[in-house]
């Protein structure tokens, strides 16, 4: 019986095998096969998502109820000097709109290629890219931008099929980012710490910014343009280097609750 | 009735997977419990009994993932599989708690360093960093207990069928 169950083990892997290597081996069969699998998981993986954000999202309020009548009276104070300024650019905002809708670009400058929703994420643990529902057939191209709707960098296209894409986010572990300070206009590379947050380094000791500034793309590195929204700055490490300082920064996406994006050419 | 256990067990290893786990990230990383789960399988069925479900997984994980060459995850599942249970029977033969915690994370770590290995190997880009290692492979092990017990309540039931 156990040599009938080796055999029978040996049988399945070595078929296995045979199998995989001529799937591996035939060109676009392993996107075309991908396509058909996150045609079929996808809407489940936007449900469990979904779910799982508003069971989070309960207990966390629940966590949170001893500190929100503190944050609610820090805000009322906060929106009567915001309602003021909102009710300004409302107008400019709205004359901005039209003109953009009328030429077909985003409110960062850049033409929109696609709007998309993001219908599956990395879930080995890391979460390095998402999955979007725009692929080939709507144009889409390896290397392309993709923005949060509020503007911010999001990362680029990694892998086109027909119908999803996979967008590699910026805080995947090799991608580096020409990167610039809004109001200091000191440039650098944004990389990946090791905590899995962004940083820029090589800054010199002689420069001083402030916590909170915002960091831009400078377009250096002719992956991104410029002026796109990476994120603010976190922390100031001086470090026991003589020269230089480094900076951590907290993107201004927060990815775990990123449904939309947006791609540009 | 069989089946439906199955997908049940299914639907709720995807769940905890794609919608708890993903917000309650450590230093950016959470377990793969599907990993953890195939583990616990082959301590209780030894690999050759998972094996179905050790080509599932490693498909599915495959084409979830950044590279795209099917089989890879399978390979190294499999290994990891056969590893544990190596460690199972040779080394921790009594099946108490710390035993079973142990041999989750030496398995754990083996599939890591393995999948390290083998993406240098094939040129393949991986997001390691030491830290995220370090954090997944204790939060995967604190996880290791209550969902081997759930496996073994698993096993049992199908068993009972």
């Amino acid at each position: 019986m156990e040599k009938f169950q080796n055999k029978k083990t040996l049988f399945i892997l070595c078929a296995l095998i045979v199998v995989l290597m001529i799937i591996n081996i035939i060109p676009g069969l392993v996107k075309g096969l991908g396509n058909f699998v996150y045609k079929i998981f996808s809407p489940f993986e936007r449900i469990f998502s979904n779910a799982g954000k508003g069971i989070v999202g309960f207990f966390q309020i629940l966590i949170s109820i001893g500190d929100l009548n503190k944050q609610n009276l820090a805000l009322q104070e906060k929106n009567t000097t915001l309602e003021s300024e909102i009710a300004k650019l409302n107008e400019v905002e709205k004359e901005n709109l039209v003109l953009k809708n009328a030429l077909n670009i985003s409110k960062s400058g850049q033409p929109i290629k696609e709007v998309a929703l993001i219908v599956g994420k990395d879930i080995q643990g890391t979460q390095d890219w998402i999955l979007i529902n725009k692929g080939s057939k709507q144009g889409i191209l390896r290397d392309m931008i993709v923005l949060s709707p509020e503007n911010a960098l999001v990362g680029r296209i990694n892998e086109v099929s027909s119908d999803f894409s996979k967008v590699m986010l910026i805080t995947y572990k090799d991608s580096a980012i020409a990167g610039i300070l809004e109001n200091q206009r000191i440039e650098g590379l944004i990389k990946k710490s090791d905590k899995g947050g962004l940083f820029m380094d090589f800054i010199p000791k002689t420069e001083k910014f402030e916590l909170g500034e915002r960091i831009i793309t400078s377009g250096m590195d002719n992956l991104y343009p410029k002026g796109i929204l990476i994120g603010t700055i976190e922390n100031i490490d001086p470090s026991d280097n003589q020269i230089f300082q480094k900076i951590t920064i907290t993107p201004a996406v927060n990815f775990s609750k990123l449904e939309q994006v947006i791609i540009i050419k | 009735m069989k089946i439906v256990i199955i997908i049940i067990f299914v639907v709720i290893f995807l769940f905890l997977q794609i919608g708890i786990l993903p917000n309650l990230k450590i230093a950016n990383v959470y377990p793969n419990l599907f990993l953890i789960g195939l583990i616990g399988l082959t301590i209780l069925i030894g690999w050759k009994q998972s094996l179905g479900w050790i080509i599932a997984t490693g498909l599915f994980l495959d084409f979830y993932s950044l590279n795209n060459i099917l089989g890879i995850s399978i390979f190294i599942l499999l290994l990891t599989c056969i590893f544990s249970q190596f460690l199972n029977q040779r080394f921790l033969k009594k099946e108490n708690k710390l035993s079973v915690v142990l041999i989750f994370t030496i398995s754990l770590l083996f599939f890591e360093i393995l999948s390290i290995i083998l993406f240098k190997i094939l040129r393949i880009e991986s997001n390691f960093y030491l830290l995220g290692l370090i954090v997944k492979i204790i939060y995967s092990s604190i996880l290791a207990l209550p969902v081997f017990y759930v496996i073994k309540w698993y096993v049992d039931k199908i068993k009972s069928l």
